[in-house]
């Protein structure tokens, strides 16, 4: 259990002893410091968000929608333990996720081949050492689950499509078999046959090792492919969460219904 | 396997003709240092009584007022300079690169202090830095290369800097970073390699930077000592018997031309066109 | 619906046979191939495909933005009699921004950040009608703001592009590109980049361009579910291959291609 307390009381806790879920979030709030100029300190904070609380139960995909500026990718920033300022209380079951992000051509080091990608979170995972042997059957076991032919190792990501790449990008997240990892609009960037793979690969994933996810999108449809829940959020406040067929259904805010509606749905 | 590798490699500089353009006149220039290092017509610090004669079979490019042959001289020259400018290159760079990179990435008030810093480095010319060190170390070649080396440090450090600012927020970066993964091996394995191309044209950009100075200064009899010159030297004193053995000014400022040219090409065909994905 | 009355309609601009082949670092590259097609007057034609489909090379083509010298192009596109494809930079400037202009994704990069919103919206007008004095200009332009349903446009036509949010930037785009009232409007993925519930609103906006000025519209997205919304006829692109062409309702309920029957599959459903 690793426990770190910021100045601000805020409390980031790995390892935490949770009763069913993966992630629990409890009234959080985080705020933005004005940039500190030189030796004047400014003290001018930004609440970014206001009274966060969620939890993300064991192997339940969780939506997260909301449209740009509404706080989502710094909740997510919150979970991964970057953000510094803020109070309440976020608390993972296993240690700091990682994250599946929307651009597939910006996620993977260009001038790296897919092999040393894939290698790279074990020889980086400061829990355990891997030896040689050990990494290869790993990277073998999760390429074939995530359907990256071995061919493509030798490749660089420039000469991947973009489907291939997102999967070898969730293939990287995948790699020390997390229980919770946190998807940033994973699909927004795809086509949207490619989009349908990779939701599907998500969607076995999930099924195959348990896994449960903080899924960020924008799109309503995509959310209810996948997700079990969903929190709708705005201006940094979560409007309401549920199961998603029920909030669809009777969406209790009208912000929802706008959502709803723009998509069509 | 090797072939494809190297094919992947070429592929990825941006332009490849003007690289390879560059590379070859470059290749030329070394073939001339390296057979002088086994080869020379004569010995270039060995006087003989044929003064200032012009071009000829027994003298390529001619003699000198002291009798001395000038292509022999020529490739010593070129040598020297060539590796002080290898030298300014691999102290400006080296330095400049890793302490741009560490403060690019770290931010915060040290890197505020290394940027005013170098600001203030930037505010003398090139040159005049060079002058000063040298005039309170003493004039050697090894401390031509050391005064330059210092005098390039800036310009890298602001490079590295900026190429590193940009990567660091890159998704990639940031997904390394949540591995887990060292910060030391965050800049050096997963971010440097990517601004490589940015950072070797400017090094290439420096390196005739640093042949242009370091002629500059000796031409200004800063450097190497006599008997042995550098191309910068030897123009300089040359220029009395310009009319009488031209070949003995053009040859040491062909080679300076090639040198310069050369790096400046490759440096070019490094960098990505404008508007164009590296 | 409303498909048969306008394709009863006279063409406005006639695609026959276009061909773009790039040849870059010497490799050519064909981006289109074989495409006719006809947009009519006061028609929304959509055109539908993934990335690397040729749509916006289409697009390009149409607004003659493509630099001609990295190209070889094939087949004739025909607007007013003239070849666009083939015509002079001084003819094809004429129609430029004038009869045909275009309004791109990304309304974050498509503005000059430097200069006034009202300049930007009324150089259209600078370049194409000198007769117009100054104040001509800025009463077209405010109009045309109010119009791409930009709230009080007095102010907006001081301000600069930062000062704008993303959906506003793109409506501001909409104005400029509408203030001449252009025959054609070439929309290329403009919804790509902004919000859904602004999405929507971008939507609702060129509906009501198209019903109010007879504006023939091209509307270029990935999004089948937008194209169906917005568009009477729609053409489904796949490596440079016009695969299917028809009224919405008839390429998307009774797809007859198999790629448009899987590009229809891949929309999410949502049965609640």
């Amino acid at each position: 259990m690793t426990r770190t307390v910021t100045k601000m009381g805020g409390v980031y806790e790995t390892h935490a002893r949770l009763n069913g879920s993966a992630l629990e979030v409890r009234n959080l709030n985080v705020y933005y410091r004005e940039r500190a100029r030189m030796l004047r300190r400014g003290n001018a904070l930004e609440r970014v968000l206001h009274d966060v609380s969620f939890c993300v139960r064991d192997g339940e995909i969780l939506g997260l929608c909301g449209e740009s500026g509404c706080g989502k990718s710094t909740l997510s920033k919150a979970i991964c333990g970057i953000v510094r300022e803020f109070d309440g209380e976020i608390l993972l079951a296993d240690e700091r996720p990682l994250m599946v992000f929307q651009d597939p051509f910006g996620s993977l080091n260009p001038a790296k081949r897919v092999g040393w990608l894939l290698e790279e979170p074990l020889r980086a995972d400061r829990t355990r050492t891997w030896t040689p042997d050990e990494r290869a059957t790993r990277i073998e076991e999760v390429a074939a689950q995530v359907e990256v032919e071995t061919a493509l190792f030798d490749r660089c990501p420039t000469e991947l499509s973009g489907g291939q790449r997102q999967r070898v990008a969730i293939a990287c997240a995948i790699m020390r078999k997390p229980r919770f990892l946190i998807a940033d609009e994973p699909v927004s960037a795809l086509d949207v046959t490619i989009q349908k793979q990779v939701l599907e690969l998500l969607r076995s994933l999930h099924e195959s090792m348990g896994l449960s996810m903080l899924f960020i999108s924008h799109d309503l449809r995509v959310v209810y492919q996948v997700c079990d829940r969903v929190m709708i959020m705005r201006e940094g406040r979560i409007l309401e969460q549920g199961v998603v067929r029920d909030v669809y259904r009777n969406p209790s805010h009208e912000y929802t219904r706008s959502l709803l509606a723009a998509a069509g749905i | 396997m090797a072939t494809t590798r190297t094919r992947s490699l070429l592929a990825r500089i941006p332009n490849p003709r003007l690289f390879c353009a560059g590379a070859l006149i470059m290749l030329a220039v070394i073939t001339l240092i390296v057979i002088g290092m086994v080869w020379m017509p004569y010995e270039p610090t060995a006087m003989s009584p044929d003064r200032l004669q012009g071009v000829s079979a027994a003298h390529l490019l001619g003699t000198d007022k002291m009798g001395r042959d000038i292509l022999s001289r020529v490739m010593y020259g070129s040598r020297i300079t060539f590796l002080v400018a290898l030298g300014t290159m691999a102290i400006g760079a080296g330095f400049g690169i890793l302490v741009g990179a560490v403060t690019g990435y770290y931010g915060g008030i040290v890197d505020e202090v290394v940027m005013r810093v170098t600001d203030g480095l930037f505010a003398f010319p090139t040159v005049l830095l060079a002058l000063v060190i040298v005039s309170l170390f003493g004039s050697s070649t090894l401390n031509v290369m050391w005064a330059l080396g210092i005098a390039f440090v800036p310009s890298f450090i602001r490079v590295a800097r900026s190429e590193v600012i940009r990567c660091k927020h890159l998704d990639y970066v940031k997904n390394a970073r949540l591995m887990g993964v060292r910060d030391a091996r965050v800049i050096f394995v997963h971010i440097l390699p990517n601004v490589s191309g940015v950072i070797m044209s400017n090094v290439m950009i420096g390196f005739n930077n640093a042949v242009l100075s370091e002629a500059g200064l000796s031409y200004l009899g800063i450097g190497s000592q006599p008997p042995y010159a550098s191309l910068g030297q030897m123009i300089s004193e040359a220029q009395e018997i310009f009319f009488t053995v031209p070949s003995a000014v053009l040859g040491p400022g062909m080679v300076i031309v090639l040198m310069v040219l050369g790096f400046s090409l490759m440096g070019e065909g490094l960098r990505a066109a404008e508007g164009r994905m590296a | 619906m409303h498909g048969d009355s306008v394709i009863a309609d006279a063409p406005i601009l006639q695609i026959r046979n276009l061909r773009l082949e790039f040849h870059d670092h010497g490799h050519p590259e064909v981006a289109v191939e074989d495409l006719s097609l006809t947009l009519h007057r006061g028609e929304i034609l959509g055109v539908v495909g993934e990335s690397g489909s040729g749509k916006s090379m289409t697009a390009l083509a149409i607004a003659g933005l493509l630099n001609r010298h990295a190209l070889d192009c094939g087949g004739e596109i025909l607007f007013d009699g003239v070849d666009l494809l083939h015509c002079g930079r001084s003819t094809l400037r004429h129609y430029q921004g004038d009869e045909i202009s275009m309004i791109f994704q990304e309304p974050m990069t498509s503005l000059d950040p430097l200069q006034r919103i009202g300049m930007q919206v009324e150089e259209a007008l600078r370049i194409h009608h000198k007769e117009l004095s100054a104040a001509e200009r800025k009463e077209a332009a405010i109009r045309a703001m109010g119009a791409a349903g930009l709230a009080e446009p007095e102010q907006v036509y001081g301000m600069y592009p930062h000062e704008l949010s993303g959906g506003m930037r793109q409506r501001v785009m909409i104005a400029a590109a509408t203030v001449s009232r252009p025959q054609i409007l070439i929309a290329d993925e403009p919804t790509t980049a902004l919000d859904v519930t602004t999405q929507a609103q971008i939507i609702a906006l060129l509906r009501q361009i198209n019903a109010e000025d007879g504006t023939a519209i091209v509307f270029i997205s990935h999004d089948l579910s937008l194209v169906r919304q917005l568009c009477h006829r729609v053409i489904v692109m796949r490596r440079g291959v016009a695969v299917e062409m028809g009224t919405s309702d008839e390429v998307f309920l009774n797809p007859r291609h198999a790629y448009t029957q899987s590009l229809v599959d891949a929309i999410p459903k949502v049965v609640l």
